[in-house]
């Protein structure tokens, strides 16, 4: 029996799941929380759940993780040089060492000036001693890739750092966003190498020899050589594993895939049975990159989102704290002063601040760094040191310290990452109404009770009220996703927001109703799902699947991924006439001339097919499959004379398919 | 004579097709303290206006606009220069070039004419113009629009590497392209990802006055 073991390390757990690989059953699975700091803790911990005995039968490992993703917005990452050729990087991201020199390409791949070798040499000879990796851009280097090879080959040789070059991540036009999506490579290949080397650890302690694989962006999945060298892939995989999960647990190929997790819910579109890819390229850290990835939203709504009542209004915030039952699981000591506060008259905190700093007696912070808050007050230095092991509440530690509530600036600490905050959350409705009860239900209903007080309403008109806002909030965030598929703009006017609220409260406007409904099924994953979905999917009369195991989603999707492997060919005619003329084509393996355009798609079959079958073997795969798939452009020529249909250009795309290949030991 | 009798006679001059007159007129509204910017939209401008209408409502001939469109250069010649600095209000500008590989330029020209009837700022890159100065005067000029045009069925393509080039640079968002000429067409505009594509010089005023 070959089984696979899946990991998504989100932004709130670890799931692991055990896949007998012949029949697609969830053998086992466990949840850990994740572990920011090293990830490998949090996978550990999620391994020690599962029982031993089964690991000897384990054939593949694959992971999901966002530690790319957050290592991008986070700005983390190793010293890299830039070497731009031909054309000056716009600098919208930070380099640590940088170099311009002459050379680049014309728009029909001709050199339009030369390589200057000698300026390359000086530049690496500079970047000596100050640079982890290299990144190499060069204009137009998608119609010839030459210069960015040599420049390669000269900083190999001197330096023994990783080099990326842009074409190697990206066939599509955009300088700035090639060097982008190079220099982020560069800076992650540390990081994932890193990464994988910790994992492996963990799997070695468990005795497990399976070869590690990681998923991409695009849902497809890469063996860690090819993971290490391009790391920038593996950005957003968590949301394209959980809809690879999703298609795997239903066996549909068109849905629409809602993933509530703790810190948001994302919402992608199955067509086809593959997640639509960004085609522009993925937008990280609020940079265009040439990355395809799945086009998927993500809403800051998750089981972690902050619920607070206050002046009777009862507000979702997109801000995320640790839920109570969670902290009251791991400080035993916040249920009875939980209870104590839920037994008190509540004091309502004036509208005029902002909801972050709304602080109620029934949140509690605790510190999470050790390192930064150098420029702190005194006060809040004090506040840091009382809430380092246990959490406290502002009034609490005000009483503590004898130091007025105000003088705390705790919605700043909060904001810099040095504390964290507890509070009520969706998760707690569930665990208050026990209808979901993982951690420690009755530190959830002391909260529940607390803010049904402050909102005036019993505890169970409250928890309705509030689940109210989260279906609404959700629906909201289906909706916009939806119209921007269908309208590619994000911004809806006044009269589409007033359509679609009547459209989710279904109440009747003065001469009209709003009723939306959906054409294909909506698959809920992730582990609240239940307690909201069946409600959104009934707003708008679509199916809904809540397929077992879906808490467990996005590790589902790692080990069913595929690995995928792809090569895109411009075959462009040189001049007009013939029906089948001399063409040029351009791709990563160079630019080519041919004296037809047959002879131009054998290349393509033959020397493009042979280098994806090689990548894909390289990349893990097994059992490999090419797909081609040609598009070819016309355009017709207007008025007059020669007045007829010509060849714009033809785009063929290779793309070597496999399962991922499975470690036996010798029995 | 007063402000308006100048303006009139600018006006008129530009209609009529008569560069001298209309070079006299503008001299008259500087000596008069008109102001430049007056004198050419209240001129100028509204005299092509009126050519363009006729144009357009088939009641003049191509060889009038182009003799109005000399009225008209020659105006600018002597207002122009005398726009104090600072004062001529951030008009919206629109780059004109016939592409690398084409000479005809009588198409670009009565469009170029119009544009500025219709009160943009015109940058006339000229014709047969290489790909890569259409791409460096994008970037220094930041032109508002870039309207490219052949006549010729190969020179096409020279379309489409502009197109390319603008991707390539990272200025396609920041510029509203619009294509034109006999042979080019609406699939080959789509295509090619192409703002706007147009046969007609009137139409592809009315077109600057929707989008800018």
């Amino acid at each position: 029996m070959g089984i696979g073991l899946g990991f998504d390390t989100g932004g709130t757990y670890t799931d692991a799941v055990l896949m007998d690989l012949s029949n697609g059953k969830v053998v086992r699975k466990a949840k850990a929380l994740t572990t920011r700091d090293d990830l490998s803790i949090g996978i550990g911990n999620a391994v020690k759940n599962f029982d031993k005995s089964l690991f000897k039968d384990v054939v593949m490992v694959s992971l999901s993780s966002t530690l790319a993703t957050n290592s991008v917005v986070e700005g983390k990452g190793c010293r890299v040089g830039l070497v731009s050729v031909g054309r000056e990087f716009d600098g919208s991201i930070p380099v640590d060492a940088y170099a311009f020199v002459d050379g680049g390409h014309d728009l029909k791949g001709k050199e339009a000036s030369p390589l200057d070798e000698d300026a390359v040499e000086a530049a690496v000879e500079s970047f000596v001693g100050r640079v982890d990796g290299v990144a190499v851009t060069s204009y137009l280097s998608v119609r010839n890739p030459d210069h960015e090879v040599r420049v390669k080959k000269i900083v190999e040789n001197r330096l023994d750092v990783p080099v990326v070059c842009g074409h190697e991540l990206s066939s599509s036009l955009g300088f700035n966003e090639r060097a982008v999506t190079s220099i982020m490579n560069a800076r992650l290949i540390p990081i994932i190498k890193e990464l994988i080397t910790s994992v492996k650890a963990v799997m070695r302690d468990v005795d497990i020899k399976a070869p590690l694989l990681i998923v991409k962006g695009n849902g497809t999945i890469m063996g860690e050589e090819v993971a290490s060298s391009r790391p920038i892939e593996t950005i957003l995989s968590g949301p394209a594993a959980s809809m690879i999960g999703a298609k795997s647990l239903t066996g549909k190929e068109d849905a629409i895939v809602m993933d509530m997790g703790g810190t948001t819910t994302d919402i992608g579109i199955l067509r086809n049975g593959q997640p639509r890819l960004e085609k522009e390229g993925a937008v990280i850290g609020g940079r265009r990159t040439r990355v395809l990835a799945a086009e998927i939203s993500t809403s800051g709504i998750g089981g972690d989102s902050r619920i607070v009542a206050n002046n009777g209004r009862l507000t979702l915030s997109a801000s995320r704290v640790v839920p109570l039952c969670i902290a009251a699981s791991r400080w035993p000591r916040l249920k009875d002063r939980l209870k104590a506060v839920s037994e008190t008259v509540p004091r309502q905190t004036p509208e005029s601040l902002g909801i972050d700093n709304v602080v109620l007696d029934s949140e509690f912070f605790v510190k999470v760094k050790t390192v930064g808050g150098e420029n702190l007050s005194d006060d809040n230095r004090r506040f840091l040191d009382l809430v380092s092991e246990e959490p406290f509440s502002l009034r609490e530690a005000s009483a503590a310290l004898g130091i007025h509530a105000f003088d705390f600036t705790v919605a700043k600490m909060e904001e810099n990452g040095l504390i964290q905050r507890i509070g009520l959350t969706p998760t707690d409705l569930l665990h208050a109404e026990r209808s979901y009860v993982q951690y420690d239900p009755e530190a959830s209903s002391f909260g529940v009770a607390y803010a049904a007080k402050r909102l005036g309403v019993p505890p169970v008109e409250f928890i309705a009220l509030a689940k109210q806002k989260v279906v609404e909030k959700l629906s909201q965030e289906l909706l916009r996703k939806l119209f921007f598929e269908e309208t590619r703009k994000l911004e809806i006017d006044s009269v589409g927001l007033d359509l679609m609220n009547k459209a989710i409260s279904r109440k009747d406007g003065l001469d009209f109703r709003v009723r939306i409904g959906l054409n294909k099924p909506i698959i809920g994953i992730g582990a609240p799902v239940a307690a909201y979905f069946p409600q959104v999917a009934e707003i708008f009369g679509a199916e809904l699947l809540l397929p077992e195991h879906s808490e467990v989603g996005n590790a589902i999707g790692a080990v069913t991924g595929s690995v995928a492997e792809t090569l895109e060919l411009l075959i462009r005619p040189r001049g007009s006439g013939s029906d089948n003329p001399p063409c040029t084509v351009f791709s990563a393996l160079g630019k080519l001339d041919f004296d037809t355009i047959s002879a131009a798609l054998e290349y393509a079959d033959t020397e493009g097919r042979a280098f994806v079958v090689e990548q894909a073997g390289k990349a893990g795969a097994d059992y490999v499959d090419v797909k081609t798939d040609i598009k070819e452009k016309r355009y017709d020529v207007g008025g007059g004379l020669g007045a007829g249909n010509a060849l714009l250009e033809i785009e063929v795309v290779l793309t070597a398919v496999g399962k991922p290949r499975q470690f036996h030991t010798a029995a | 004579m007063s402000k308006e009798e100048i303006l009139k006679k600018i006006s008129d001059a530009v209609v009529n097709g008569k560069p001298a007159v209309a070079k006299e007129g503008s001299e008259e509204a500087l000596k008069n303290g008109v102001r430049p910017i007056e004198a050419i939209n209240d001129g100028l401008v509204r005299g092509m206006a009126i050519v363009g209408d006729r144009f357009a409502q088939h009641q003049a001939y191509l060889p009038q606009v182009l003799i109005s469109s000399q009225a008209l250069y020659a105006g600018l010649d002597v207002l122009l220069p005398a726009i104090p600095k600072g004062e001529s209000v951030a008009k919206k500008t629109v780059a004109v070039a016939v592409v690398e590989g084409d000479v005809h330029d009588i198409g670009k020209n009565i469009l170029k004419t119009l544009i500025i009837a219709g009160g943009y700022q015109v940058i006339d890159l000229g014709r047969d113009v290489p790909t890569e100065e259409v791409l460096a005067a994008t970037e220094s000029k930041k032109p508002d629009v870039l309207a490219l045009s052949t006549l010729m069925t190969p020179t096409m393509l020279s379309i489409r590497d502009a197109v390319d080039g603008l991707k390539e640079s990272g200025y396609r968002s920041k510029v509203l392209v619009a294509v034109g000429g006999a042979p080019v067409s609406q699939t080959f505009s789509d295509e090619i990802g192409a703002d706007h594509k147009d046969n007609d010089a009137i139409h592809h005023v009315a077109w600057l006055k929707e989008v800018l």
